[in-house]
């Protein structure tokens, strides 16, 4: 327990200064600029950007983009189909609450303050693709 | 198997779903809004987001009725809550121009911070100083005057050289301190109250590299150099263990040396659920020997990197917190009784508390507000864990000190206090009268800070 209890007060300082899931040094948030310009979504979004409309995706590159992309706090990465089946399988209700009500690290509303419900339905089917796990129901619920 | 996004799409289940997801949330037809930390909640008549500072203007025209500007809803105080509008500037973000010469950049004021550092390097800049946390909106942290640590910088906001304001009125002013002086000083500071920041030009410095050192030492021993220790470094904090003699201690210096920041490892990282999961378990009275003997065990770190990165970053954890400043010739005395109180009243508290010093400034409204140099003392309580009996014993003792509390942070002050505080908080409230006299940007929280 001694072990554990060093390793805890250690990281009490690492999160309490650095926070916890820091961004790997070299790797910083991308700007907003670009990524509504399309360079960082199209890198990790390939041609599945129509999901979004372009204010969506807008709202979407400075909020969700903050951790999704990186995966910052264990946030499941865009498009990482082991990420996201776990979750997939848990339904989009219930990932609806998790993001309005926040989940573990992911605060209220995944910081984009601007977005109502619909968007956030739209950049968790944009994010997930869906993926669900063999045999797994996918968002709605339906079978693979 | 899995469904393509285009299958899926085809299904039509997107567009057939939506009644379902609204039931799950309740009964409000529109989305609630959250705080950071989840403390505050309200359901707001509707959001609007300005694609540009003229659609700003029309809105703000053509409506009525109480507006609150959020930014990214880090402030655990109640400063957003609205049955009214929200108004977000994320549309408004980036940065706009920059100043070789005068080492000076104009960034929209809801850029984030986090998103800043990279911007002004590609240009040759960088930020003076910067709040731990980076997920804040420049127009957020200057309006609750967030601040970093050093007693050779003062909070954000006074790192502002202009800004432009739009009034709830629809009117444009742009402010510095060479033009509408009074405004400058009270927008800089403003909690959202006197209209829409829209833009600041801040003061930077050529790209840097800092060094950063942790470990763990005694709270009297720190304490006793303090002055020495925050002079003597470029930023240096500390942060008392709740139920321990002891701290961690962080000390920040320029340095020359290679980047050597490597993030927390993934066990690291789950050691710490662990260990906060044991921890609970111990009766707080139990807990000073057994910290004291860990914390002689800790060895000392270091990190090298490019200074926003060493600076600020992302908290994970999420919690609430309370912060006050007071007189830098109280700061030790304040702490410690604050120390005491934790052990005597045995409060199940193992989040540890955060002492720095910064820099008075020549705002109305900031904690450092002044002619003097103060020290901000924070305490925290995990997110939905009940912060308010913690927070109920301590507040008192800042109020001991001549606190003045952080304007995105829990406190219980209304008008009567504050003025006291203040000596520019009845200059504040008649600029703010004049412009807003129908009281469009005041939600219940503001009423009792502006209007008792």
């Amino acid at each position: 327990m001694k072990d554990k209890s060093a390793c805890f007060l250690l990281l009490l300082l690492l999160a309490t200064l650095t926070g916890c899931g820091e961004q790997p040094a070299g790797k910083h948030t991308p700007q907003p600029e670009a990524s509504v310009a399309g360079v960082e979504v199209d890198s990790v979004a390939s041609d599945d950007n129509e999901t979004l409309t372009t204010r969506q995706i807008q709202m979407w590159s400075g909020s969700c983009a903050l951790c999704h992309v990186d995966g910052n706090a264990g946030a499941p990465v865009v498009g990482i189909a082991e990420h996201w089946q776990p979750r997939v399988a848990k339904g989009i209700q219930t990932l609806l609450q998790h993001t309005v009500e926040g989940f573990n690290s992911m605060p209220p509303l995944g910081y984009c303050m601007a977005c109502e419900r619909e968007d956030f339905s739209a950049m968790i089917l944009f994010m997930s693709k869906n993926h669900a796990a063999p045999d797994g129901p996918g968002l709605m619920g339906e079978r693979q | 198997m899995k469904h393509s996004r285009r299958q899926f799409m085809a299904s039509s289940a997107l567009l057939g779903l939506f009644a379902p997801w609204q039931s799950v949330l309740g009964q409000q037809s529109g989305t609630p809004w959250r705080n950071w930390s989840g403390g505050q909640m309200c359901h707001p008549a509707g959001r609007f987001s300005p694609a540009s500072e003229d659609e700003l203007i029309s809105f703000l025209q053509r409506t009525s009725g109480e507006i609150r500007p959020v930014g990214s809803g880090h402030s655990f105080s109640a400063l957003v809550p609205t049955d009214g509008h929200l108004l977000i500037i994320d549309q408004l973000r980036g940065l706009l121009n920059h100043d070789t010469d005068l080492m000076q950049a104009t960034f929209a004021a809801g850029t984030r911070l986090g998103d800043m550092g990279s911007p002004l390097a590609r240009v040759g800049q960088a930020m003076l100083n910067l709040p731990d946390i980076d997920r804040q909106t420049l127009a957020g942290a200057t309006a609750t005057a967030t601040h970093g640590t050093g007693i050779a910088f003062t909070c954000l906001s006074g790192f502002v050289t202009s800004l432009r304001l739009v009034t709830p009125g629809g009117d444009v002013i742009d402010a510095s301190a060479s033009s509408n002086a009074d405004l400058f000083n009270a927008a800089r500071v403003s909690l959202g109250s006197l209209g829409i920041v829209t833009q600041m030009t801040l003061q930077n410095r050529a790209p840097y590299k800092l060094k950063a050192k942790n470990w763990v030492q005694p709270i009297e021993e720190v304490l006793e150099t303090f002055d020495e220790s925050a002079a003597n470094h470029r930023h240096f904090e500390m942060f008392p263990l709740t139920h321990s003699d002891y701290a961690l201690t962080l000390a920040i210096d320029e340095t020359d040396e290679d980047i050597n920041n490597p993030p927390p490892s993934p066990e690291d990282e789950a050691a710490f659920g662990e260990a906060m999961a044991f921890w609970a378990t111990l009766p707080p009275k139990e807990r000073l020997p057994q910290i004291n003997a860990l914390a002689e065990q800790i060895g000392p770190t270091e990190a090298v990197d490019e200074s926003y990165k060493i600076l600020s970053n992302v908290r994970n954890g999420r919690f609430n917190e309370m912060e006050y400043s007071v007189p830098l010739e109280a700061g030790a005395d304040c702490l410690r009784e604050i120390l005491r109180t934790i052990i005597d009243k045995e409060i199940d508290v193992v989040f540890p508390l955060e002492y720095r010093y910064v820099k008075r400034d020549d705002t109305w409204l900031s904690m450092s507000a002044g002619h003097e140099d103060h020290a901000a003392i924070s305490i925290h309580r995990m997110a939905g864990e009940d912060y308010r009996p913690y927070f109920d014993l301590i507040e008192p003792i800042f109020w001991k000190y001549g606190g003045r509390p952080h304007w995105g942070k829990v406190h219980s002050l209304g008008k009567t206090q504050l003025e006291q505080l203040y000596p520019k908080f009845r200059d504040f409230q008649a600029l703010r009268a004049e412009l807003d006299p129908a009281g469009r940007m005041l939600n219940p929280h503001l009423k009792k800070i502006f209007l008792g």
